[in-house]
């Protein structure tokens, strides 16, 4: 480097200046009904806006089919694990081209409150082989980041039934749903451990119960920022 | 052979090909020498028909969701249909299995290894015959083809009926080679009905015993 009067850099030739784009990043937050995922995606997607980005905060309901044929006699009987396992991937591929591929495609963030590790949870839970799971969500996009929210099933199972049926309704949840969010819990626990196989290799950040919510995403703001500061997470 | 008393038997090939009419056939032609039948055809199921349809119809059909809701269609006649009617010892005809769904999402650049996987819980067949017919016969043999069969969305040629030709042609290469590489039996469907029938049966009666079964029955009861 010298050092002189004036600038000694000459303009060789013009580049052509383009904005600068950034890759879009998408952030899982996985957790059984109640755990608390829709608040902690809430608090994760301000943070990262005051970062000056933009952010989605996209809500899996991929549900919705499986609660129609389960309403309607004609269709239940044809409900087996395999078919609900199905039905349920199709609905997500679909719900996540809109709510998920665009947005990163144009650079923003997404924050998908409940992705992919919710679904295999559940297909685990009614006992299908893991490997054959794990492959039906393997060409969603993949999260950079996935934060798994910890909650004890008993207590999220009240908190759930309080969303779903108004406060003070627990005696009316049958001991089979409870059974049910343990295995979803457990099969959750299983994907953040590598003991179960994924959809696909993504840095995870455990959130456990004790401490208050903000102390407790402290680990999930580091992984997201050094997903957002290296670029990482651009989706194939 | 699939580990059960029963039979798989399937018919592929592309639209127009004559394949329910063949099955219609050959449920007849069982039932006449004492087998049980059982008929499935693709996109009858309960709950996935409507959903299946309508994701071909969508203004940007993604065949990764056409996959996976063709798997949850097939998914449920195994269940339902096809498994009990194995193990009970009947005969089940099925108008196209895995092939066609795999065929137009592969077409479409979805990868094989994955949808082989995805289709990995359907029962291997015992026999599967490829009716073999020229996509401008079969063209010449139906009206409006439907878009998403037509692959219109892979924007070969804008005219409906010049792109159900181009892609129809790709899918009878996919067909072509899929059947030298696993020894299907091929029946040319531009033949006459009775002909292509007979040679079906054929193949049928060797894999059912279904002919020799029969008179071995009426001569024990004879004695």
């Amino acid at each position: 480097m010298e050092s002189g009067r004036g600038p000694r850099v000459r303009i060789i030739r013009s580049v052509p200046t383009r904005p600068i784009r950034r890759p879009g990043l998408l952030v899982a937050v996985e957790g059984i009904d109640g755990a608390g995922t829709s608040a902690v995606a809430n608090l994760l997607a301000r943070w990262i806006e005051r970062r000056g980005r933009r952010v989605h905060v996209a809500a899996w309901e991929a549900s919705t089919p499986l609660r129609r044929a389960a309403a309607d006699g004609r269709t239940r009987q044809a409900l087996t694990p395999r078919v609900a396992a199905l039905l349920v991937a199709a609905e997500a591929h679909r719900r996540t081209d809109e709510l998920v591929r665009r947005p990163i495609d144009a650079g923003d963030v997404v924050i998908a409150d409940r992705y992919a590790w919710t679904g295999v949870a559940r297909d685990l839970a009614r006992g299908l082989d893991p490997a054959w799971i794990a492959s039906l969500y393997e060409r969603l996009p993949a999260p950079a980041v996935v934060v798994l929210v910890r909650e004890q099933p008993d207590r999220a199972i009240g908190r759930a039934i309080d969303d779903r049926l108004g406060p003070g309704r627990a005696e009316a949840v049958t001991p089979a749903f409870g059974a049910f969010l343990a295995a979803v819990a457990a099969g959750l626990d299983d994907l953040a451990a590598g003991r179960s196989p994924a959809p696909w290799p993504a840095r995870t950040v455990v959130l456990d119960l004790g401490e208050p919510l903000d102390v407790r995403l402290a680990p999930a703001r580091a992984a997201i920022s050094a997903a957002l500061d290296g670029g990482e997470g651009r989706v194939a | 052979m699939n580990g059960t008393p029963g039979r798989l038997i399937v018919l592929e090939g592309i639209d127009r090909s004559g394949r329910s009419t063949h099955a219609g056939l050959l449920e007849a032609h069982l039932r006449y020498h004492g087998r049980g039948v059982t008929r499935t055809s693709l996109g009858s199921s309960v709950l996935s028909a409507d959903a299946l349809r309508r994701a071909k119809r969508g203004r940007r059909p993604d065949p990764v969701e056409i996959a996976l809701l063709s798997a949850a269609d097939l998914a449920e006649r195994v269940e339902r249909v096809v498994d009990p009617a194995l193990r009970a010892g009947l005969v089940v005809v099925a108008d196209r299995w895995t092939w066609t769904p795999i065929a137009r999402a592969e077409l479409r650049g979805v990868d094989r290894g994955w949808l082989d996987r995805l289709f990995s819980f359907a029962p291997a067949p015992d026999l599967v015959a490829l009716l073999d017919l020229d996509p401008d016969a079969s063209l010449a043999r139906r009206d409006a083809p439907d878009p998403y069969e037509a692959g219109l969305d892979l924007h070969l040629a804008d005219d409906l009926r010049e792109s159900y030709r181009l892609f129809g042609t790709r899918l009878a290469g996919w067909f072509d080679a899929e059947s030298r590489r696993r020894g299907w039996l091929r029946v040319p469907a531009d033949e006459p009905v009775d002909r292509v029938e007979a040679r079906l049966e054929a193949a049928v009666d060797r894999l059912t015993g279904v002919p020799g079964r029969r008179r071995g029955r009426s001569r024990s009861r004879a004695t």
